[in-house]
């Protein structure tokens, strides 16, 4: 079963997880291939930690079995260990020590060469950006700092696969924003990134394949296009228009391809299924044409929150 | 940031999947210098950690075993006697009690109990000195504040121990008294032993003279009788001549001597040679009568001679008994006299010390203070260990390693281990430096026992750490075990004072088995094969925490 090979970092084949009466995670099938950033979105309590410990050997599933790696979850579980990196929701590491310090830790228990250590650490820390920081104690780090020498600790034994489990909750924006920059950079030098969140606009702007899960099922799987179209959702192109008619909003709908137009007062709402290139040098050229002010001019994109409540909304009426 | 060019360096050299082995010693010692470096880097830990032996020692040093001073006192004095002020004034110079103030009532001397400022009140009350001076006991009354428990015992003991130091003297000074009243009457009996002893003497001298005049009376009775016979032979010839006169006169035909004064006097006119012979025969009659009353008169002075020597005899047999008697009184009258001198410490201890001389209390004390430091250092400090890293999640990324479980456990352990070895050896030291306290035994031995004992002792903080999943839980269960322990071991209160089913569940506390091994080579001067015993259950003390860990130590998450 094991193989090494194979173009998928990891496979999951009906994995579930139970504690007692609860299930945790429910028959669990999907692939992620190599290289992928994948991301497993949903609320709190979907699941989505439980899976990521079944899939880093920390938990055994109750049933199903699982290949991370090419090697064999329950039975290949060091291999699979000596595959994988780790970004836990917590810091994990020791706040009385500094990045070295904690890194040497890593390195030792890992049974690494300490002179490659030594130099990973320094190319790691350099990356995260904390090299400056190297022998300070990371207790002083601010929660941003602290999930980079997270990262940082995550890499050091050269894993093919990091697993990110909610890494930017509690960080400040500039901080989310700069560890989202990290793991696509990571991501892009090769290193399958499994990354967990719940929040959705997070997932949308840097998960290329995400994973919806709710009560520890997977409801959906697909790019963010595709969960979006799946959804059936559309664009919304929001104008403030100082005067119009039913007339000027019906060529508006007709110009833009769009399934509907509404009005409220000075705002124009056009949805529209497809979002064209020209469209707002359509949209502009026409109104200036007309003699029609604009006052707001706004294009906003399909949510994946709105996939997700579609999704699991869809699953009860079901 | 990174660019193109860092990314051959983050996914070269793959790991290749490593085989855990049970021990491993790189790691082993990899976990002990990260424990190490984690207590450096959080002084707030590390330095009571530290400072905790030496305060233990400083505490059992100079405050265990010490003598309470300055007890606040005062005195209510109902007696006003001479027996009174002095009771007061050896009080004053007492050192546990520290007498703040005198009152005249009881009252008064409660309301300053309830103030607080006072712990014990003495009252002695009225009467007392006479009744000590009439020779009777008497009752000093002590109040003591219960309300403090820890100084109302030791008040207590204190206040009787000062009254029968007094009781003591008072015995002492009448006991004085008695031996110079038997000093006195053994000098009068001697005096009438003196006088008594002459009766033998007296009693030779009567009876000698009794039987001198017993030979003078039979000599005179002799002479007497000799005498007699003569006059009677004298008279007898002369009246015989008289008769043989008066025959040649032809005048009187018949005489009887009876009727011979009367024919004496018939005869006188006959002729001088019959005056002169009647004359005679009556001077010699007259003679006879003269002997006779004469030896009538003797024989009573003899007799009342012999009854009054047998009086004198009798009187003297008498007073040589009443001179053995007083001979026997006045030997028990020394002997009284001499053992009042003697009675107020009649037996004393003298202390035969088996490990040394002019070793202190604190030696003795160092062994089980020792072990307990060791038992609570190591079931109160690995909190972090295993609990608190599963808890903050950097366990995690260990179970992630190649690491087994042995390996973590005994990494960990390992370094508590040499921190306790270290802590002791901290605690001696100032021991030593302190206190001048001296270690009979050899000192690899001593660490050795340190060292055993501390693995299962760890091992007790292992088993709770792995059992509990947060640090809090942890010193929950901590406490419950260590507490007990701490009154257990015999630092603060002795096991024997404790009831039977205590002292049974001392037995199983492996703190008993290390303070009676450290005693046995600190104090005693054993080399370690001597405690065979001893370390042997410390080894197997070890060994059932450690397989305890073994069993409880998960590594799933969940």
């Amino acid at each position: 079963m094991a193989n090494p090979q194979s173009p998928y970092a990891i496979e999951c084949m009906g994995i579930t997880r139970k504690f007692g009466s609860f299930t945790a995670v429910d028959n669990l099938t999907l692939r992620v291939k190599k290289g992928e950033l994948f991301g497993f979105l949903g609320p709190n309590g979907a699941g989505k930690t439980t899976t990521i410990n079944m899939l880093t050997t920390l938990i055994r599933p109750t049933e199903g079995k699982a290949l991370v790696a090419g090697f064999d979850l329950a039975e290949q579980g060091a291999l699979v260990r000596s595959r994988i990196g780790v970004v836990p929701q917590s810091f994990a590491l020791f706040e009385e020590l500094t990045p070295i310090e904690n890194l040497w830790y890593l390195g030792e228990l890992y049974e690494m060469d300490r002179q490659t250590v030594a130099k990973r650490t320094e190319e790691l820390l350099k990356i995260v950006t904390l090299y400056d920081k190297k022998d300070v104690q990371s207790g002083t780090f601010s929660g941003g700092m602290k999930q980079r020498l997270s990262v940082a600790a995550g890499l050091l034994h050269s894993p093919q696969i990091l697993f990110m489990d909610e890494p930017t909750t509690g960080l400040d924006p500039q901080s989310r924003i700069a560890l989202r920059e990290l793991t696509q950079q990571l991501n892009q030098t090769g290193i399958t990134v499994i990354y967990t969140t719940h929040d959705m606009d997070e997932a949308d702007k840097i998960c290329q394949r995400i994973a919806i899960m709710d009560h520890g099922k997977l409801k959906a799987l697909g790019t963010s296009k595709e969960l979006k179209e799946y959804a059936g959702h559309s664009h919304k192109i929001i104008l403030e228009l100082d005067h119009h008619d039913g007339k000027l909003l019906e060529e508006l709908k007709k110009l833009t391809d769009a399934i509907s137009v509404t009005s409220e007062g000075k705002m124009v709402e056009l949805r529209v299924k497809k979002l064209r290139h020209d469209v707002v040098h359509k949209l502009t050229d026409y109104l200036y044409r007309h003699d029609v002010e604009v006052g707001e001019f706004n294009i906003s994109e399909p949510t994946l929150e709105e996939v997700f409540i579609t999704v699991t909304k869809k699953e009860l009426r079901d | 940031m990174a660019d193109k060019k860092e990314q051959p360096a983050l996914t070269a050299q793959l790991h290749n999947g490593a085989v855990e082995h049970a021990i491993d010693l790189r790691k082993i010692w990899a976990i002990v210098l990260k424990n190490w470096m984690v207590m450096k880097g959080d002084k707030v830990r590390l330095i009571p950690l530290i400072m905790m032996p030496i305060v233990m020692i400083i505490i059992f040093g100079y405050a265990a075993g010490g003598i309470p001073k300055h007890i606040p006192a005062a005195i209510v004095d109902y007696d006003h006697s001479d027996f009174s002020s002095s009771v007061v004034s050896q009080m004053s110079g007492l050192d546990i009690f520290s007498i703040k103030y005198f009152v005249g009532t009881q009252d008064e001397g409660k309301a300053l109990m309830d103030k607080g400022e006072i712990k014990v009140l003495f009252i002695i009350p009225q009467g007392t000195g006479e009744r000590v001076a009439s020779g009777q006991s008497a009752n000093l009354d002590v109040m003591v504040d219960e309300s403090d428990s820890s100084v109302a015992s030791i008040a207590k003991g204190s206040a009787q121990s000062f009254a029968a130091q007094l009781s003591s003297q008072i015995t002492a000074q009448r006991l004085t008294a008695i031996s110079a009243m038997a000093v006195s009457g053994r000098a009068d009996l001697a005096a009438a032993s003196a006088t008594s002893s002459s009766a033998p003497a007296a009693q030779s001298a009567i009876s000698s003279s009794q039987r001198a005049v017993a030979s003078y009376w039979t000599n005179a009775k002799y002479v007497n009788s000799l005498s007699s016979a003569q006059t009677s032979a004298t008279i007898q010839g002369l009246q015989n001549s008289l008769g043989y006169m008066v025959d040649q006169n032809e005048i009187v035909s018949s005489y009887t001597p009876a009727s011979l004064s009367t024919a004496t006097l018939s005869l006188l006119a006959t002729g001088d040679n019959q005056q002169s012979v009647l004359q005679s025969i009556g001077s010699y009659q007259g003679l006879a009568a003269a002997q006779g009353m004469l030896m009538r008169d003797a024989a009573g002075i003899y007799a009342n001679y012999q009854q009054a020597a047998a009086q004198a005899l009798g009187q003297s047999k008498a007073s040589q008994v009443s001179a053995r008697f007083i001979g026997s009184a006045e030997s028990k009258f020394s002997t009284i006299s001499a053992s009042a001198a003697q009675a107020t410490n009649p037996v004393g201890i003298q202390f035969v010390e088996p490990y040394g001389y002019g070793r202190k209390g604190i030696d003795f004390l160092l062994p089980a203070i020792l072990a307990m430091t060791i038992f609570q250092g190591a079931t109160m400090g690995l909190g972090r260990a295993i609990a608190g890293e599963r808890k903050d999640g950097s366990l995690t990324r260990v179970f992630l390693t190649p690491t087994s479980n042995v390996t973590i456990i005994l990494g960990t352990q390992i370094f508590y281990l040499m921190l306790e070895v270290v802590r002791s050896c901290l605690l001696v030291l100032v021991a030593i430096m302190l206190f001048g306290v001296s270690i009979t035994g050899n000192i690899t031995d001593i660490i050795f026992i340190i060292a055993i004992f501390a693995m299962g002792c760890t091992g007790i903080g292992m088993v709770l750490s792995v059992m509990t999943k947060t640090q809090d839980q942890y010193m929950a269960l901590a406490m419950m075990i260590s507490l007990p322990s701490m009154f257990l071991s015999g630092v603060f209160f002795p096991v024997q004072t404790m009831p039977p089913i205590l002292q049974g569940l001392a037995q199983f506390l492996p703190i008993t088995y290390a303070a009676d091994a450290l005693r046995g080579i600190m104090v005693k001067g054993f080399p370690a094969y001597l405690i065979m015993n001893d370390i042997l259950l410390l080894l197997l003390f070890f060994a059932i925490t450690f397989a305890l860990t073994m069993v409880f130590f998960k590594r799933e998450l969940a």
